[in-house]
């Protein structure tokens, strides 16, 4: 091979490897005018997200009421009655929210509060067939799962439900029943120990003291 | 020099573009739209970015302390950022849906698994959401090149398998129970008493004051009853002989392998000052001749020990137990309540393991009471 034709396969390879890297750059900067473009959407999206396109809880006109909820006694053995103030709205998973976050923070010395200050239930809701599904982190089973007995668990249960589907808090809003989920699921084995959470719960009033 | 980084900047390129790109066809009621999603790869699952899906089926996106709203359709989506249930709601329903994996937040944006993403899309919008075969592998952040699987039938990972024998056991379970229910349809009786410690081997239970665990207690009175009954040529099988745990699936397992129709659990709960006592957790099942049966055997139990201890408070409740809610299988779980001594620091267990040590006989007497007026109604 000559020089001649080898600085003319050089070129020839030169010509291509250009066209190559000329479509690379055009390539990189049609992406990134499509990421420009995309996000200017997303950020439109959002910002022309208007509230009154979507259901907002806080927009709910709100006063306060009293409702009397269960709590576990002192030492153990049945649950009391308390009335505490909680602000209500006009949504019904919201109240629930509302009555369980104020039970948590019953600071009364001859109560104690079902679920702990430090446990917030990952989700209430309302399902289309009126059951009402509380769903708590598994930080609860870290807090129970030891010291646990079939009368506390019954109690623990029945604080929430008793408190939650009364007549005062349920209104006209038809709930069925409580079912108790952990991280989304059907709790097996570590809390409750001793009592199913398979299903859902009504109201039983048996465990409320009875001086 | 020049032409290796030029080559490396193309190559580079290339595998970005198969990075981040995943090609989904969304099915529309009235069209059919592909769509480049991003999307990134954890755990052998695929995430596709939230709010480009909801963009490009022209929904709107807003999130709220811990609530993703979407509005798609004159439907709107809530999905709590902390769960992985999502309500659907529009003028003439409301629907719930149960995402498998939670939504993921990478990168400071919102991130749905692909499969749940089919799921919100077909509950939103009616339409169906696929991946473009052709595009289907692709190259994650050194990592080597990954086949992504989508269809529903994927084989099980190494990770799920426990998952999966826990899912076995409990058909297996389901099995039985249904044929448990079969037989309780035609007859009720006391003839294979299940007795089961309560607790064991590394669950202890909870522990006492004066140091005692209640998975000793519970086996320590397990035993004495079982061999009351034993004596009255009951038919028994007990949970648990010695010091070892088992599990509350295999305890199911286990009733339901021995055709046991009755079981008591056997378990304590914390002293308490005034006196020593009992409760009684009577099984609630969906069965309420059952319901009505389990009650009577407890009435039983409570009238026969009142009859000859008239100190001893006796407390009874009917709720779901987890060894009925598995088996079908009626029965009560006996909760000892010792007293605190007045030190305070040691609970009497005088009244069912030493001085009162007759409990056991009368709870089997109870239960022969309960078995003979059963088969003579019969």
């Amino acid at each position: 091979m000559n020089e001649l034709k080898r600085k003319t396969i050089r070129r020839l390879f030169f010509t291509i490897w250009s066209a190559i890297t000329i479509i690379a750059i055009l390539i990189v900067v049609f992406m990134v005018y499509e990421l420009i473009q995309e996000n200017s959407t997303l950020v439109n999206t959002i910002i022309n997200t208007s509230p009154q396109k979507l259901p907002d809880d806080s927009t709910q006109v709100s006063h306060n009421k009293s409702i009397t909820v269960y709590v576990l006694s002192k030492d153990g053995t049945c649950l009391r009655p308390l009335e505490i103030q909680v602000e209500w709205k006009t949504s019904y998973q919201e109240n629930c929210r509302q009555i369980l976050n104020a039970m948590k923070n019953i600071k009364v010395e001859t109560y104690v509060p079902p679920l702990p200050e430090d446990i917030t239930p990952r989700g209430v809701f309302l399902t289309p067939e009126g059951e009402l599904i509380i769903d708590l982190p598994s930080l609860i089973i870290t807090k129970y799962e030891k010291n646990t007995t079939a009368l506390f668990e019954s109690l623990f249960t029945y604080s929430i439900v008793d408190s939650l589907l009364q007549k005062e808090v349920t209104t006209d809003t038809v709930v069925k029943g409580v079912r108790f989920l952990i991280e989304g699921s059907v709790p097996m084995v570590e809390f409750p120990k001793h009592i199913s959470w398979s299903q859902p719960f009504t109201p039983d009033y048996s465990l409320i003291c009875s001086e | 020099m020049k032409k290796k980084i030029l080559l490396g900047m193309l190559f580079f390129l290339s595998v970005i573009q198969l990075t981040y790109a995943v090609n989904v066809v969304i099915s529309l009621p009235d069209s059919v739209q592909t769509v480049n999603i991003d999307s990134f790869n954890e755990g052998g699952k695929i995430y596709i970015h939230l709010p480009s899906l909801i963009m490009k089926i022209n929904g709107a996106i807003s999130i709220q302390d811990n609530l993703v709203k979407l509005s798609v359709n004159n439907k709107n989506v809530n999905i709590d950022f902390q769960s992985n249930l999502a309500s659907i709601n529009d003028i003439s329903e409301t629907k719930l849906i149960q995402f498998q994996n939670q939504i993921k937040i990478w990168q400071d944006t919102i991130w749905i698994e692909m499969n749940d993403a089919k799921t919100l899309i077909q509950s939103i919008s009616g339409g169906k959401l696929e991946t473009k075969d052709s595009l289907q592998e692709k190259t994650i952040e050194g990592q080597p090149i990954d086949t992504i699987e989508i269809k529903e039938t994927n084989e099980p990972e190494k990770e799920d398998k426990e998952e999966i024998n826990e899912k076995n056991l409990l058909e297996e379970i389901s099995t039985k129970q249904e044929n448990v229910i079969q037989k309780k349809e035609n007859n009720f009786s006391l003839d294979k008493i299940f007795i089961d410690a309560g607790h064991g081997g590394e669950d202890k239970g909870i522990t006492l004051p004066s140091g005692k665990y209640e998975k000793e207690i519970t086996l320590l009175f397990a035993n004495n009853l079982e061999s009351q009954m034993k004596k009255d040529n009951i038919n028994t099988v007990l949970s648990r002989k010695s010091e070892q745990f088992i599990g509350m699936k295999e305890r199911c397992n286990s009733m339901l392998n021995e055709k046991v129709d009755y079981f008591i659990s056997i378990h304590t709960e914390s002293p308490r000052r005034e006196r020593e006592g009992l409760i009684i957790f009577v099984s609630k099942l969906s069965d309420n001749d059952l319901n009505t049966k389990n009650n009577y055997i407890a009435d039983e139990i409570i009238k026969t020990i009142k009859e000859k201890y008239k100190d001893i408070e006796i407390e009874k409740y009917s709720f779901p137990l987890y060894l009925s809610d598995y088996t079908n299988i009626p029965g009560i779980l006996l909760e000892l309540i010792p007293r605190y001594k007045d030190d305070l620091k040691e609970e009497t267990w005088d009244i069912f393991l030493d001085k009162k040590s007759d409990i056991y006989t009368l709870i089997k007497d109870a239960i022969k009471n309960a078995k003979n007026s059963i088969e003579e109604k019969k």
